[in-house]
Parts: C-alpha cells; sequence; structure tokens
C-alpha cells in the first residue's frame, strides 16, 4: 500500500479515525492550473511537489523554467524559481548550481524547449555532468504557441505546421532525446517513462526520484524524459489523448532506463531498454 | 572611434548583496521564512504588464542623462557635421583640414546613440547652425538628427555606402556643398 | 471503509479517473462548475465499493482528489 503521498509529514487522521492517504504535496501551491482539461502537466507537477516533500528538498531548491506551458511550474511550485529563455533552462541551471553548489537545482522543460532550441544547452550541460536534474515533458507538439511540429512530433501526425502529417522524407525521424542524453559522458541517470497510466506514472515517479538523487548524492547529470499528453493541440478528448500514448507514443519511444552510473560515481554500462524502439511508431 | 577606457578598482563582493531577491531556497518555516521568489521577465496578467511596461519606460527615461557626445570646432561654425563612430573620426579630420582653409564648420560626434543627446544638438539648432549628417549607411542616425533639430533647422545627409572605407579627403567635397546651400 | 473527495472547484472534467477506478463507481455527473467543466462525482451509493486504493488521485493532473482511508481497510486491496 503507498503510505501517504505528498505529505512528508505523519499522515493525518480526522475524528472518526479516517487517514488522509493522499492529498496535495505540501510544497505544491494551492491554487488551480491554468493548463487545459487532460494535460499532464498538472501530473508531471504533482510528482515534483511529491519527490521535494520526501526528499526534503524545499527549502534548498532552486527551479529553473524555460518558454512553453511548462513555464508556469514556478506559479505552482512553492520553491525559489528563475524563468529562462527559451530552451536554456540548463544554461541559467549551469549558473546556479555553479553559483551555489549546495543547492538543488532542476530544471523542467517540454519538448519543444529542450529538444529544439534547446538542444545544444540540453546536450553540453548533460556532457559537463553538471550537478542537475531535468524533468522533460514530451507532448510531441509545441502546446503554449498553438500545436506546432516539434522535433519529437511523431510520423503522420497532423500538427498546424504539417496538417498533413509529418513525413520522415521531408521533416525527418522524430528525436528519441532520452536516447541521445543516455551516450553523453556527464549523465548519471537518464530514464524514460509515461503518464498515461496509473502504473507508469509511479514508475515514473521513481525514475524522477533517481534522476533527483543522482544530483544530491553528487553522482552527476540527472534525465528523466516523461511522455505525456496535449489533448487540445492533438484534437482529442482526454481519454483518447491517453491511449494514444498508450498504442502510438510508447512503441516508438520505448520506456525504461537508458544509463545508470554505479554508486561510486564511475558510469556503468549503457543498459538495454525494456522494449525495443519501434522501427517508425507514430503512423 | 573608440572612447578611452579608465580603469577601476572592481567592487569587493559582497556576501549579503541582494538578500532582497536572490534565490537560495525559501524556508517554510523558522526565522527566515518567507514566501518563494520567481524571477521572471513573462508578464501575461492584465494589470501586471501594464505595471511592468511603467517600470521600463521609468528605466528607459532615467538612461537620458547618460547621453554623452563631442563637439569640435562648433563655436562660432556655420555648419555642424554630426557623425558617429570610425566615420566621426574621419569627419574631424576632414572639419579640421576644412577648418585649416578658414572655412567655418565644426563636428558633433554623438558618443551614446541611444539615449540619443539630443538636447545639446537642439541647443546647436537654436543657435542658427546647420547640419549635414554623415553616415556610413544609408541613413538611420539622420533620423535622430533631424528629430533633434526639428523646430529649428533640418539635416542634410551624406551616405558612404557600407563596404567602403572613405578618407577625409571624401568628405570635403559634401561638407563644401552643404555650408554653400544656403 | 475508504472514501474519496472530489474538489468541485478544481476538477476540470477530464474523466481520466473514470478510467482508471477499479472498482468504476466515479463517473461525470450533471452539475457544472464555475469554468464550466462537468464535475467527476461518486455517487453516494457507491462510495462504499471504494477500496482507496488512491488511482484516481494519482492519475488526476489538478489535484482535485483526496483520498481517505478507514482505520481498518480490507485487506488485499488493489494499489501496489
Amino acid at each position: 500500500m503507498p503510505k501517504t503521498q505528498g505529505a512528508a509529514s505523519a499522515p493525518k487522521t480526522n475524528q472518526t479515525g479516517e487517514e488522509l492517504v493522499f492529498t496535495r504535496p505540501a510544497s505544491m501551491v494551492d491554487r488551480a492550473t491554468h493548463y487545459c482539461p487532460g494535460c499532464h502537466h498538472g501530473i508531471a507537477h504533482r510528482l515534483v511537489g511529491e519527490l521535494i516533500d520526501e526528499l526534503g528538498l524545499k527549502e534548498n531548491t532552486v527551479a529553473v523554467c524555460s518558454i512553453g506551458c511548462s513555464v508556469f511550474l514556478y506559479n505552482y511550485i512553492d520553491v525559489d524559481s528563475v524563468e529562462a529563455p527559451h530552451g536554456r533552462a540548463p544554461a541559467v541551471a549551469t549558473g546556479v548550481k555553479r553559483a551555489r553548489p549546495d543547492k538543488f537545482v532542476f530544471t523542467y522543460q517540454g519538448d519543444g524547449d529542450l529538444a529544439s532550441i534547446g538542444m545544444a544547452e540540453i546536450m553540453h550541460a548533460a556532457n559537463r555532468g553538471e550537478r542537475m536534474s531535468v524533468v522533460f515533458v514530451n507532448n510531441t507538439v509545441y502546446g503554449m504557441t498553438g500545436g506546432q511540429m516539434a522535433p519529437t512530433t511523431l510520423i503522420g501526425q497532423k500538427t498546424t505546421t504539417c496538417p498533413g502529417g509529418r513525413c520522415k522524407d521531408r521533416e525527418g525521424s522524430p528525436i528519441r532525446m532520452s536516447e541521445i542524453i543516455a551516450h553523453l559522458g556527464g549523465t548519471a541517470f537518464c530514464a524514460r517513462g509515461s503518464l498515461d497510466s496509473v502504473k507508469n506514472i509511479r514508475q515514473a515517479k521513481k525514475y524522477m526520484r533517481q534522476a533527483f538523487e543522482v544530483q544530491t548524492k553528487g553522482l552527476g547529470f540527472g534525465f528523466v524524459e516523461l511522455l505525456a499528453g496535449c489533448p487540445t493541440n492533438w484534437r482529442l478528448s482526454p481519454l483518447a489523448a491517453n491511449k494514444r500514448i498508450t498504442d502510438e507514443m510508447i512503441p516508438y519511444f520505448p520506456l525504461g532506463v537508458f544509463k545508470e552510473v554505479e554508486g561510486d560515481g564511475t558510469c556503468g554500462s549503457m543498459l538495454a531498454p525494456e522494449s525495443a524502439p519501434g522501427a517508425e511508431g507514430g503512423k | 572611434m573608440k572612447e578611452p577606457i579608465t580603469p577601476r578598482e572592481p567592487k569587493k563582493v559582497d556576501p549579503e548583496e541582494g538578500a532582497g531577491w536572490r534565490l537560495i531556497g525559501a524556508p517554510s518555516t523558522g526565522k527566515g521564512k518567507r514566501d518563494h521568489r520567481i524571477i521572471k521577465s513573462l508578464f501575461l496578467m492584465d494589470g501586471e504588464l501594464a505595471g511592468q511596461n511603467k517600470k521600463l519606460q521609468a528605466k528607459y527615461d532615467a538612461w537620458k542623462k547618460l547621453a554623452d557626445f563631442e563637439t569640435y570646432e562648433v563655436k562660432d561654425a556655420e555648419l555642424v557635421v554630426v557623425a558617429f563612430g570610425s566615420i566621426g573620426r574621419i569627419a574631424k579630420n576632414a572639419v579640421r583640414s576644412l577648418r585649416a582653409k578658414g572655412k567655418k564648420v565644426g563636428l558633433f560626434r554623438p558618443k551614446t546613440l541611444y539615449p540619443f543627446p539630443e538636447k545639446a544638438l537642439e541647443k546647436l539648432a537654436k543657435e542658427g547652425k546647420r547640419f549635414l549628417t554623415i553616415e556610413h549607411n544609408l541613413g538611420q542616425m539622420v533620423e535622430d538628427v533631424r528629430l533633434s533639430v526639428r523646430k529649428h533647422a533640418d539635416s542634410d545627409l551624406f551616405c558612404v555606402y557600407p563596404g567602403n572605407m572613405p578618407s577625409p579627403d571624401d568628405f570635403e567635397a559634401p561638407i563644401l556643398r552643404a555650408l554653400g546651400r544656403k | 471503509m475508504s472514501r474519496i473527495t472530489v474538489s468541485e472547484e478544481r476538477c476540470k472534467g477530464c474523466l481520466l479517473c473514470t478510467q482508471v477506478c477499479p472498482v468504476t463507481i466515479i463517473r461525470q455527473s450533471e452539475r457544472i462548475n464555475q469554468n464550466g467543466y462537468k464535475v467527476a462525482e461518486v455517487p453516494a451509493e457507491d462510495m462504499a465499493k471504494c477500496t482507496g486504493c488512491a488511482s484516481c488521485a494519482t492519475i488526476c493532473p489538478d489535484v482535485a482528489i483526496e483520498v481517505w482511508r478507514g482505520k481498518k481497510p480490507k485487506p488485499g486491496s488493489k494499489a501496489a
């Protein structure tokens, strides 16, 4: 049975002896999010909040958010935050971490941000092994600006800038970021989780915990990719969007741990993901 | 034209500086308890954005006192050449050699283009001087010059096509032409 | 005995919770909240079936669900 989630302190009980086993994490601000119905950012935010509470990091954390819907993390998570220019969160986080090596520094970025304009920043931050953690929310589309094609958009997926569906010959194949980051020298932990089901959410939280802990242990760069839905820009209902993650995204973006260093800080062997990459998913 | 540098000792870092805004983690309990801080530039809410714009405008207005310029032989000049940067230096040589020939020309060289030294230029215009702007482009600063002097005078324009490096001699003819024009 | 509470102010009616409930007691109500969303609910007569597994709360993107578990939870409940 899961213990009380969200609250790091003792579980709350009421007069009738009922125990509150699930509530808002203490480090999450009690305020309605601006996200659309069924948007998985809310889940990812909550996991971040729960982990900050469970690891006791709240008073020692500086969050870095860059542009995209995800930039508003700072309105919902009750920690000191910096807003970075589009894609530049890893660069800003590098500065924060180097100025204050004792702080816990994480970035929270979307795929239009991290995998496109911020590609150089994320690659070099990982390669340098900056002691930071990155939460990468991949929903295969630019959400904030109205659903344009992202580097992660699946083959055949229709967006406002590829209305006929993404074509491999014209726009290239979707980028698998976790696989790329896993091959860089400074990466201590790299995994891909998904937010489409309860089981996957619980697993994703374990990955996020590891990505956070490689930083607190000083092992290196922690990266976790979360497959998420964008019902509005996919033109799907929240339930259909969830199904699309299961049916189309996970076959192309396999879940699992891609790299995990040993406890002494030396880079361990590259682990194969649980399932093999699909040939050309997303059709 | 480059301005000379003034060496100075850098300030000592004050570890307490920025205590009102720095991000070092927000304690939710105890003595240092405070709300979380956000350093941001994205202001989307209605009044919030207007407030930010007001703040920025006040900052730009405060910059006006930083406007800087150099004048050369303008006191009794009939025509003031306005030029900046490397063209400013070349124009200065042209003005110097024309002065040696007894021509009443001077130079106004803005050291800062933003903020633009509009008050100083307007003062010269009030004194009845005429202007010739020389630029190493097809006319950009001339707009600021004309705005600054618009109540009293206008400015002629001589452009050097970007990609050519002119010599002081190249400016003498256009300056004399402007001087002769009434 | 367990139960859930749905914050009708926060619920956006995405209905992800209705899909993950192992005893399928969560449904869309006819009530519309201030933001115009038809909120999720558990009918009073079905609440006794709640296992307190917290699956609905885990998938809720808006942290709109709180889960309360009674003193003696039934053995062998679904949550892992």
